[in-house]
C-alpha cells in the first residue's frame, strides 16, 4: 500500500475517514501498524491539528447565549403563519423604504432655490473637529451595533413595539411579496445551492467595480454644533435600536420609487412646513437652510429641507409625517431615538434592478468611506432621509448632528 | 418533509454562530448575521436545512468581512490623529497576553486563502466532512487535504508572528 496523504491522516484525526471509503480506517490502521514514517507522519499532523484547534478556540466565545428562536428576523416566524406569508413588519419596512427611495428617486439638486431669510451665518468648518466626530460617529455604531447585535430581550423589544405600532395597520396590510420580493427571494435560494465565488482580497474586484460604479462622492468635514441665528436648534437623543425587520425591506422600493419621483413639493415657510407634518423639522445644525418645501405622496405628508454643506455640495432631509395612529403609537413609545438602516446583513445578493435604497443600504449604511447617495433614519420616532452625495461615514456623523428646527 | 425549525435552531445556532464568529471576527455581528441566516431559512424551508444555513452564512459573511476591513482600516486612519494625544491606559495582567494572542490568531486566520479559512471554521464549527463539501462544493475526498494545509499554514503563520513579536520585545 502507498504510503498515506496528509489529507487521509487529518481525516483519520478527525474520525472522518469513513466519509471518504468505508474501507478506509481498517486500511490505513493496518498501514500504520507497518509503517514507521508514516507513523512518524501521523504525530507530527496530530501536532498540527491539536495546535490549530487550541488556536481557534481561543478566538471564539465558549459559550453562546442562544436567543428565543421566536425572534428570528423580526417576526419571521410568526410572519409564516399568517395567510399570505408576510408578515406586518415586513410590511412596514417596505413602505417605509419606498418612501425614502421615492424621494430619492426625486432630483437632488431639484426645486426652485428659495432662499429662507435670517438663515444664518455661513457655516464654519474645524477640520480635525470634523475627523474626531466621524470617529466618534463610527464608535457609536459599533457600540450600538453590539447592543442591537444580540438578538435577545432588546431585539425581541424592539420588535414587540414595532408589531404594536403595526396593530392597527392589520387589515391595509400588503399580504403578497412584490414582484422583486420573490425575485429577490429566488435569488437567494439558488445562490446558497452553488458556492460562491472566491473572494481574494476584501478590496477585490466585486467591490472595486461596486464603489467606481457609484457617484464619486467625497469626505466633509462637520461643523460643530452652535445656535443658528434666526433658527433654533435643540438637540436630540440619539440611539440606535434594533433593526431585526429590515430583513424585508427590499421589496418593491423601484415601482414606488418612480411613483414618488413626480412629487409636486412646493416651497412654504418653517412655520407652515411644521405645520404640514405636525411636528418640528429636522435639519442639520449650523449649515445654512436653503429651501424648506413641502408635498403629499399617497396620503403621506412630507417635508423637506435642504441645506449647503460647507465645500457647497447639497444635503436634503426629508421628513415624513407618520400616519396618524402611528403617531399616536409613537408619542408613547418612549424617548426620541435614532435608528439607522439598513444593516448590511439586510442584503447579501447582488440584483440590479431592486432599486436606488438597496444599493444605499447594502454600501452606504455600513461601508464608512465608500461614497453614497443616502442614508435612512428615524429620529424622534418619524422617518427621515437624508441625501448628500458625501461619504458614507461622513453622512453617518452628519445624522448625529440632526436636530429639531424650532419656529422662529 | 415537515422539518422542526425550533430544534433544527437549538442545535445549529451554536455553531453557527462560532463560524461566523470565525468569519466576521465580532461575535456580535455574528448574532445578526445567525438570525438573519435563520430568517431566510423559514421562508425557505430547505430540504437540507444545515447545510443550506451554511452556505447563506458563509455568503453574508462573505459581504461582511468586506465591509468590516474596509471600516477597521478606515478607523485607524481616523483614529491615529485622536490617538496621539490621548494617554494609554495600563491594560489588567492577564488580559493583554489573552487579547494578544486573539489577535494574533485572527491575523493568522486571514492570512490563508478563502478557502482554506472556510473549510477550517466550517469543521471547527461541527461540521462533517459531507456537510463541508456540500457548503463548499468540494469533493468530500479533498476535505481532508484542505483541512491539513489550512490548519498548517494557521499553526505557522501564528508561530511566525508571536516569532516576531519576541524579536521586537527583545
Amino acid at each position: 500500500m502507498p504510503h498515506i496523504t496528509e489529507g487521509e491522516l487529518h481525516a483519520y484525526l478527525d474520525g472522518a475517514l469513513s466519509a471518504i471509503d468505508a474501507d478506509a480506517e481498517e486500511r490505513l490502521t493496518v498501514h500504520l501498524e507497518r509503517c514507521a514514517d508514516c507513523r512518524t507522519r501521523l504525530e507530527r499532523e496530530r501536532h498540527v491539528h491539536d495546535r490549530s484547534a487550541e488556536l481557534l478556540a481561543v478566538v471564539w466565545p465558549e459559550e453562546v447565549e442562544v436567543p428565543p428562536f421566536e425572534s428570528i428576523g423580526g417576526g419571521a416566524i410568526r410572519g409564516r403563519a399568517e395567510p399570505g406569508g408576510r408578515s406586518r413588519l415586513a410590511w412596514a419596512a417596505s413602505i417605509a423604504v419606498a418612501l425614502g427611495a421615492g424621494w430619492m428617486g426625486h432630483a437632488l439638486l431639484g426645486g426652485s432655490g428659495e432662499t429662507i431669510p435670517d438663515a444664518g451665518p455661513a457655516p464654519r468648518v474645524f477640520e480635525s473637529r470634523a475627523a474626531a466626530a466621524v470617529v466618534d460617529s463610527l464608535s457609536a455604531d459599533d457600540t450600538a451595533a453590539s447592543a442591537e447585535a444580540t438578538g435577545g430581550a432588546r431585539a425581541n423589544e424592539a420588535v414587540g413595539r414595532a408589531e404594536a405600532r403595526m396593530e392597527s395597520f392589520r387589515d391595509e396590510a400588503a399580504a403578497e411579496p412584490a414582484p422583486e420580493a420573490r425575485r429577490q427571494e429566488a435569488t437567494e435560494t439558488g445562490k446558497a445551492a452553488a458556492p460562491a465565488p472566491e473572494v481574494a482580497e476584501e478590496t477585490g474586484e466585486e467591490g472595486a467595480e461596486r464603489e467606481r460604479a457609484l457617484p464619486g462622492g467625497r469626505p466633509v468635514d462637520v461643523p460643530v454644533t452652535t445656535t443658528t441665528a434666526g433658527v433654533a436648534v435643540s438637540p436630540a437623543e440619539t440611539t440606535e435600536a434594533a433593526v431585526p425587520y429590515v430583513v424585508d425591506a427590499r421589496s418593491d422600493v423601484a415601482a414606488r420609487g418612480r411613483a414618488f419621483a413626480g412629487a409636486a413639493w412646493r416651497p412654504v415657510a418653517l412655520g407652515e412646513a411644521t405645520d404640514w407634518v405636525g411636528r418640528p423639522l429636522l435639519a442639520i445644525a449650523d449649515l445654512e437652510v436653503v429651501e424648506i418645501t413641502v408635498a403629499e405622496v399617497e396620503g403621506l405628508r412630507l417635508a423637506r429641507v435642504r441645506q449647503t454643506l460647507p465645500d457647497g455640495a447639497p444635503i436634503e432631509l426629508v421628513l415624513e409625517r407618520p400616519h396618524d395612529a402611528l403617531a399616536d403609537r409613537d408619542a408613547a413609545a418612549g424617548p426620541p431615538a435614532l435608528r439607522l438602516e439598513p444593516p448590511a446583513s439586510a442584503f447579501a445578493s447582488e440584483d440590479a434592478d431592486v432599486g436606488l435604497w438597496r444599493r444605499v443600504g447594502r454600501v452606504g449604511a455600513d461601508e464608512p468611506g465608500v461614497p453614497i447617495e443616502g442614508l435612512r433614519a428615524t429620529i424622534d420616532g418619524v422617518w427621515v432621509t437624508l441625501a448628500a452625495p458625501v461619504a458614507s461615514d461622513s453622512l453617518r456623523a452628519v445624522v448625529s448632528r440632526v436636530h429639531r428646527l424650532e419656529r422662529p | 418533509m415537515s422539518i422542526d425549525w425550533s430544534a433544527v435552531y437549538r442545535d445549529t445556532y451554536q455553531d453557527l454562530h462560532r463560524f461566523l464568529t470565525g468569519k466576521v471576527w465580532d461575535p456580535e455581528r455574528a448574532h445578526d448575521l445567525a438570525q438573519e441566516t435563520f430568517a431566510r431559512a423559514l421562508r425557505h424551508e430547505p430540504d437540507n436545512p444545515r447545510a443550506w444555513l451554511f452556505s447563506v452564512a458563509a455568503n453574508l459573511a462573505r459581504d461582511e468581512a468586506r465591509g468590516a476591513v474596509r471600516r477597521r482600516r478606515h478607523l485607524r486612519l481616523l483614529k491615529g490623529e485622536a490617538e496621539a494625544t490621548e494617554p494609554v491606559e495600563p491594560a489588567a495582567p492577564g488580559r493583554l497576553e489573552e487579547e494578544e494572542v486573539r489577535r494574533g490568531v485572527n491575523e493568522a486566520l486571514s492570512r490563508l486563502s478563502e478557502r482554506d479559512r472556510e473549510v477550517l471554521l466550517l469543521w471547527s464549527s461541527g461540521n462533517s466532512y459531507q456537510d463541508i463539501a456540500s457548503v463548499t462544493g468540494l469533493a468530500v475526498g479533498a476535505i481532508g487535504t484542505t483541512l491539513a494545509r489550512a490548519r498548517k499554514r494557521l499553526v505557522d503563520e501564528y508561530e511566525g508572528l508571536e516569532t516576531d513579536a519576541a524579536h521586537h520585545r527583545g
